[in-house]
């Protein structure tokens, strides 16, 4: 398929375009959480995809090539975008500390708490907006498309160790704003 | 093993990344702890929510208008 494309077959790109698109769009949307910038995004990576493949050296898995192009096309459009406040590292220290380990809500468990699922649903994507891009995109690549501590590390350019801290203090991040709520609802 | 070491290696444990012995340590502490019988279910609830934040693919009209687009722009 790559071949095909190189050699300006229009159908192998649909066909590439076809299987990747979704998974594009799913981490625009989870770094920008706006459709319309999600959409630009993808039009964005799949021209630089077509215009810059002859780049693409085969030393990395082709999709670890083609999340970055995502990646950085995304952080640009972020930036590009005024008045979106950048969340730094600092403030995911603050978040963390919040944390408690001792006395959470019993959430988890509740027979009612389906009732409750489509709020919990608004409640984490608000945690998922606050938290730093550095930590979304380790959530996406991980608990979203499934890529392993060592492809999201060569992806992100992290060691294996920052990715997995990552993936852990947001998830820990996002538990516990779930806690938060679960705590209001049930008391 | 108490409840601050077995979060701290939470994530670790459900991703089968941790030692046998290790393993089996946090897997006895949670026997018998219900505080971290109850965090691991919602560590792992949690997980599954934000699965569902973004589990939607690109819509078929969204996919159309996208190659339009590409096809567009290939032509120049
Ligand atoms: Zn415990």
């Amino acid at each position: 398929m790559l071949r095909g494309v190189l050699r300006g077959d229009r159908k192998a790109f649909e066909t590439l375009v076809g299987r990747y698109q979704s998974k594009v769009y799913r981490l625009a949307m989870g770094l920008t959480h706006n459709a319309q910038d999600a959409e630009e995004i993808l039009q964005e990576v799949f021209l630089k995809v077509y215009q810059n493949l002859a780049e693409f050296e085969g030393k990395s898995a082709f999709s670890s090539w083609l999340y970055r192009i995502a990646l950085n096309t995304s952080y640009m459009k972020l930036r590009e975008r005024r008045g979106t406040k950048i969340v730094s590292l600092d403030d995911v220290a603050n978040q963390l500390e919040g944390i408690s380990l001792d006395q959470e809500a019993e959430w988890s468990s509740r027979p009612d708490e389906q009732l409750h699922t489509a709020e919990a649903l608004a409640i984490i994507e608000k945690a998922v907006e606050k938290l730093p891009e550095e930590f979304k995109s380790v959530l996406i690549l991980r608990d979203i498309e499934g890529f392993t501590n060592e492809e999201v590390g060569e992806i992100l350019d992290l060691s294996v160790p920052a990715v997995k801290s990552r993936l852990h203090r947001a998830r820990l991040i996002l538990r516990q704003r779930l806690d938060d709520f679960y705590r209001q609802v049930f008391g | 093993m108490n409840c601050r070491d077995v979060v701290r290696h939470l994530h670790e444990y459900l991703d089968g990344e941790l030692p046998g012995a290790k393993v089996e340590q946090i897997d006895a502490h949670l026997h018998q702890c219900e505080h971290c019988q109850r965090f691991l279910a919602s560590y792992r609830k949690t997980i599954q929510l934000f699965r569902r934040t973004l589990d939607h693919d690109l819509s078929p009209e969204a996919s159309r208008h996208l190659w339009q687009i590409l096809e567009r722009k290939l032509e120049h």
